[in-house]
């Protein structure tokens, strides 16, 4: 039997309770005693019950693969990401402690490749150090000219500066903290040194720059100098007096130290206790940094430049950048340095 | 809609009524943490977890469908009053080893099971496929989704609730036809 329209209209409207109860009686009183129409009604609830059923199940079959592929942690394939994502900042971070522990002055490379500058990186890295900046301008009046031997430190030569600094000069020799040393005008204002924490400035010093030209090492030894020579001749003689002076010694030895263009020294006290040093690219500044000692020879062999602080000899880069102090071990260069 | 977006309370009730089904996987991801919680923490498993959490939807979304439905509180806390009732209810159906469905008297559908056996659903979706999309659409806003004429007119761009009225008739008709070329209705109907 084919519905109506109107029997459509009123099994939708018992089925979903919007019938009164007057309506509700009169319907099911009529199924009771139609069974055409109770047939008629018992299909349509099958029908519209599958229809509902139909999409139910479309649904939770979009919500049950949900709940298999979408959450992490809760199915396999969520764990093994969140185990392997673990592994990997595990990796990461030993990465950046194996770096660190390696070199020290990790965090200043990696400053650098962000572009940061390694002055920038120090200021970061000691902001809660609360340390004093004194930063010093150099007097070119007031230039200090050092020399050193084997062993012996030689005293500055007097040079024609201003009273102030002549007061510094004088307390530098023996000077390990800084606050010990009086203001006066070439040093920076108290309010600017708390605005600036960085390393600080020791000293500085203009000295000459040594050139040793290339000897073969199998042939000659070099023989020690204990002073630095200004004058080729006189450095030439020296050495001969010295060769006289070495038993057994047949070859003929020379030493020729050519006295270069002059360098500004800076030695610095570091907060943290690094060495290292800062050579800049045009090789007129280097900086010194942790070492006890504040005085240092800079020397030129085969266009490289080597420094000498406590007698330990160091090659230096002409790069502008920190780098930590690399110890020549090899005697043969060492004497050389002599 | 992208998925792992953060949808609010507003965009959810609206891609619900306009039919995104996306939503009921939005809907799943937001409140999923929070029912696992409390069916765990009350003698449930994982299995019940994912039972509860597709009625708890599924409920929503048909009531959310309603031109006059109105969301007085936060979706979630919408959803943890239905699933805490589900499993409360299913509880106490394992306990008194009772066999009716809590499911349809919630959803208010009177329902004889004496008199009916459900057809299964993928068999059904066939028949279904064969009425056309704009009848398999109707027929479901209508019969699962709980939309009155008026919404149904709206959203598949009828002129007014008669053109449903005669349309749902239509496709009634066809489906039952093809239907009754494919099986025997007594095998389903007693």
């Amino acid at each position: 039997m084919e519905s109506s329209k109107e029997n459509i209209a009123k099994f939708d409207a018992y089925l979903n309770h919007q019938m009164n109860e007057e309506e509700k009686l009169f319907f099911e009183s009529e199924l009771l005693h139609n069974k055409a129409l109770q047939e008629e009604f018992n299909f349509h609830n099958f029908i519209t019950q599958s229809i509902a059923n139909e999409k139910e199940d479309r649904f939770r079959e979009i919500l049950k693969s949900q709940q298999e592929n979408s959450y992490i942690g809760n199915n396999t394939w969520g764990k093994k990401f969140t185990i392997a994502a673990s592994i990997i900042m595990l990796l990461g971070l030993s990465a950046l402690l194996i770096s660190y522990l390696k070199d020290p002055d990790f965090a200043k490379t990696f400053a650098k490749k962000t572009k940061k500058t390694a002055q920038d990186t120090m200021v970061i890295l000691k902001k809660d150090s609360a340390k004093i900046v004194v930063k010093e301008n150099l007097n070119p009046a007031a230039e200090v000219t050092l020399s050193e031997t084997e062993n012996n430190l030689l005293p500055s030569p007097p040079t024609p500066e201003s009273s102030a600094f002549e007061k510094r000069a004088s307390a530098e020799n023996n000077i390990e903290d800084i606050e010990s040393i009086p203001f006066n005008e070439t040093e920076i204002s108290r309010k600017d040194k708390e605005n600036i924490l960085t390393e600080i400035l020791i000293k500085t010093v203009k000295q000459e720059v040594i050139i040793i030209p290339k000897i073969n090492l199998e042939q000659q030894k070099l023989v020690p100098k204990s002073t630095v020579d200004r004058d080729v001749s006189a450095s030439d003689k020296k050495a001969d007096n010295n060769l006289g002076s070495t038993k057994g010694d047949t070859q003929k030895i020379k030493a020729i130290k050519v006295i270069s263009k002059s360098i500004i020294i800076e030695f610095f006290k570091t907060p943290l206790n690094y060495q290292g040093f800062n050579l800049a690219e045009n090789n007129e500044t280097l900086k010194i940094y942790g070492f006890e000692k504040n005085t240092a020879m800079v020397f030129i062999y085969e266009n490289l430049h080597y420094v000498k602080i406590d007698n330990k000899l160091y090659s230096l880069l002409s790069n502008g950048i920190f780098s930590k102090p690399n110890l020549i071990t090899n005697i043969e260069i060492t004497k050389l340095f002599e | 809609m992208v998925l792992w977006q953060l949808n609010s309370e507003q965009d959810i009730l609206a891609g619900i009524r306009e039919g995104d089904e996306q939503m009921l996987k939005v809907l799943y991801r937001q409140n999923y943490s929070m029912v696992r919680k409390y069916v765990i923490s009350n003698s449930g498993t994982l299995d019940d977890v994912n039972d509860v959490m597709q009625d708890v939807i599924i409920a929503f979304w048909k009531n959310a469908s309603k031109r006059d439905f109105k969301l007085t509180a936060k979706i979630s806390t919408y959803l943890m009053a239905i699933a805490k009732r589900n499993w409360l209810k299913k509880l106490n159906k394992n306990t008194r080893n009772q066999s009716h469905d809590f499911q349809n008297n919630d959803m208010g559908i009177m329902q004889d099971d004496k008199k009916i056996n459900a057809m299964d659903a993928a068999t059904f979706r066939t028949i279904m496929n064969e009425v056309g999309e704009t009848c398999q659409q109707l027929l479901s806003l209508f019969y699962f989704d709980g939309m009155d004429n008026k919404s149904i007119a709206e959203r598949l761009n009828f002129s007014n609730t008669d053109v449903v009225k005669a349309k749902k008739y239509q496709c009634l008709k066809k489906l039952k036809i093809i239907f009754e070329q494919k099986y025997n209705k007594e095998d389903f109907i007693n």
